[in-house]
């Protein structure tokens, strides 16, 4: 069950516990025919494949050119293809049946991934007023992807803007994972939210239009025109880095949803700007915390995403030892960029 | 019969008398006694009429329910609510919360934006623009953070934050007679953005079930009459 896209997972990395061989075995084939690059010798598919039938081996490398397979749901899709956005466990992957699977108790405990169709069924249901069978599937999984990120609760928030503001302590980085999936930022505080970056956003949009107000240049107008620049910047931002992310060929476990997420946390180093800018009106303070966001940001920003994209010191080297040097460009990208935006959003609202 | 003198008037008359026949013709009968057979035999008005219709026209009234039960307006329930925002802090009675309504959201809208008209702004456009869209990001988010078994409606949260939108009203009404301007005016509008969200964070957490999680409710809230507040001071 690896998602196929920029944001690749590793084949060796620990991935949840596939419970049933089988159904892994047969996602495998089409996301492997659909790869650019085989990052395993492709010995095997020349192998007498060209009618041959070849039990023994798993239709994945010698079945290419014989067993017709089914079209793969959009997961071939380069950039935002839902699979890449699903990271679950494969069980369930077999959503249409409804037989106890030796998955769900990993499932059950962690009640955030415990919104098995009948649950979300239910809860659209009562929301749309509507039957919810009329919603592909891909949806409900997107859905109940994205509402992991927005499993969170104060002292979670409280706590993450504490350390957007000053990261500096020392502190563990790592991600805490509850049988190879990530823990519910509720739990936590390292984990990526969505909670953050949309209220920051929607803020950031609500304090621009302050600042013009104070400055006698508010028209209801501009909060539209904030509001679309902030959507349109966020989603070229996130396009640029997963075309990187693809032209570099680097596997990582980071999932575009939590590029998202990272990305988001700016605007909280934007408002606090902003503000201070607005207490003060005077151009030093403005630039002293320009600065002081953009590196206390930047410090954040590499220390959550080193344990993500750069491979791991202690394992196996399955990543290749010369995609080392681009996994720190493109850390050095994402964390350029953002400090690059929140001066390019904000300057227009500054006067002299 | 023979038609000798003496017969003709010695006949003894045996048919009705002159009151008789008046009798029988007073009671809706068509026909002379004589000829009224069965009364299943033919046609008698009096037994096909059923006896609602027949009676008067009050009984059609009564079938339709009153205008306002049929539009859903419930003037007590709108008293107990807007009288539940007015006070955030008092324990608000849970059963009219499930009274889903949007006649006083409404009307709180276009109070607001007639209040706008005061201040020489034609802005109803952005109020309902604001208001769509708002309602619509605030219960996506609802359905997003709460639990999967305690689903919200778009209508509830139209419904929640059209009630809430009172204080934002005096605001703008009080903004017509004071000038809210500077650094006083931002203090008062803060206030009033605060009062409004949490009232409406205590309506959506209780009813949500939203443990720990009714500032992260209450920000969203505050951040939507925020718009409000900018429109009515800038």
């Amino acid at each position: 069950m690896s998602s196929r896209g920029p944001m690749r997972l590793g084949k060796n990395y620990p991935h949840p516990p596939s419970q049933q061989q089988q159904p892994q075995q047969q996602q495998q084939p089409p996301s492997q025919f659909y790869q650019p690059t085989a990052p395993y010798p492709a010995a095997n598919n020349y192998a007498g494949d060209f009618g041959m039938p070849q039990p023994q081996i798993p239709p994945s490398y010698g079945g290419d050119f014989n067993v017709p397979q089914p079209p793969p749901a959009p997961s071939h899709n380069a950039f935002f293809s839902p699979q890449t956005a699903f990271y679950a466990p494969p069980s369930q992957q077999q959503i249409p049946s409804n037989q106890a699977m030796p998955g769900m108790e990993y499932l059950s405990s962690n009640p955030l991934f415990n919104v098995g169709l009948n649950v979300v069924e239910q809860g659209m249901k009562d929301f749309t007023g509507k039957t919810v069978n009329m919603l592909p599937n891909e949806m409900k999984k997107s859905i109940s992807s994205i509402k992991y990120y927005f499993a969170v609760d104060q002292a979670y928030v409280f706590k993450k803007l504490c350390l957007l503001l000053f990261p500096f302590r020392p502190r563990n980085w790592s991600l805490g994972y509850s049988a190879d999936e990530p823990v519910p930022p509720r739990v936590d505080t390292n984990a990526p939210d969505y909670y953050i970056p949309l209220m920051s956003a929607i803020t950031y949009v609500l304090v621009a239009g302050l600042v013009l107000g104070t400055q006698d240049r508010f028209t209801p107008e501009q909060l539209g025109m904030h509001a679309s620049s902030v959507m349109v910047w966020n989603v070229i931002e996130i396009c640029v880095l997963c075309f990187t992310f693809y032209i570099f060929n680097v596997q990582s476990k980071l999932r575009t949803l939590d590029l998202i997420a990272y990305c988001g946390y700016k605007y909280v180093g934007m408002i606090a700007a902003l503000s201070s800018y607005l207490l003060t009106h005077s151009l030093f303070v403005y630039r002293c915390s320009l600065l002081y966001v953009s590196l206390s940001l930047s410090y954040f920003l590499v220390k959550c995403l080193r344990l993500q994209i750069l491979p791991d010191t202690g394992g196996s080297q399955p990543y290749g030892s010369n995609g080392n040097k681009r996994r720190i460009y493109l850390l050095l990208l994402v964390v350029i960029l953002q400090p690059f935006f929140i001066w390019y959003l904000t300057r227009h609202l500054i006067v002299d | 019969m023979s038609w000798t003198s003496g017969d003709f008037y010695n006949q003894q008359y045996i048919g009705p008398t002159s009151y008789e026949l008046q009798e029988q013709y007073t009671n809706g009968n068509f026909m002379p006694s004589s000829f009224q057979f069965n009364s299943q035999q033919f046609y008698s008005p009096n037994e096909y009429l059923s006896p609602t219709v027949s009676s008067t026209l009050d009984e059609i009234e009564n079938i339709e329910p009153p205008l306002l039960d049929e539009l859903g307006i419930n003037f007590e329930h709108t008293y107990k609510k807007t009288k539940s925002v007015l006070n955030p802090f008092a324990t608000s009675d849970t059963s009219i919360l499930d009274d889903v309504d949007l006649a006083g959201p409404l009307v709180f809208c276009l109070a607001f934006a007639f209040s706008l008209l005061l201040l020489g702004k034609i802005h109803f456009g952005y109020v309902y623009g604001i208001v769509t869209l708002g309602t619509v990001g605030m219960s996506a988010l609802l359905n997003l953070m709460a639990s999967p078994d305690k689903p919200c409606s778009c209508i509830y949260t139209t419904s929640v934050l059209g009630y809430c939108l009172l204080p934002m009203v005096i605001l703008s009404f009080a903004s017509f007679v004071f000038h809210f301007n500077g650094f006083f005016g931002m203090i008062i509008a803060i206030i009033f953005i605060l009062w409004s969200s949490i009232s409406a964070s205590k309506l959506f957490a209780t009813s949500l079930a939203m443990i720990g999680q009714q500032l992260l409710v209450a920000y969203p809230c505050a951040l939507f009459y925020g718009v409000f507040a900018l429109l009515t001071m800038f």
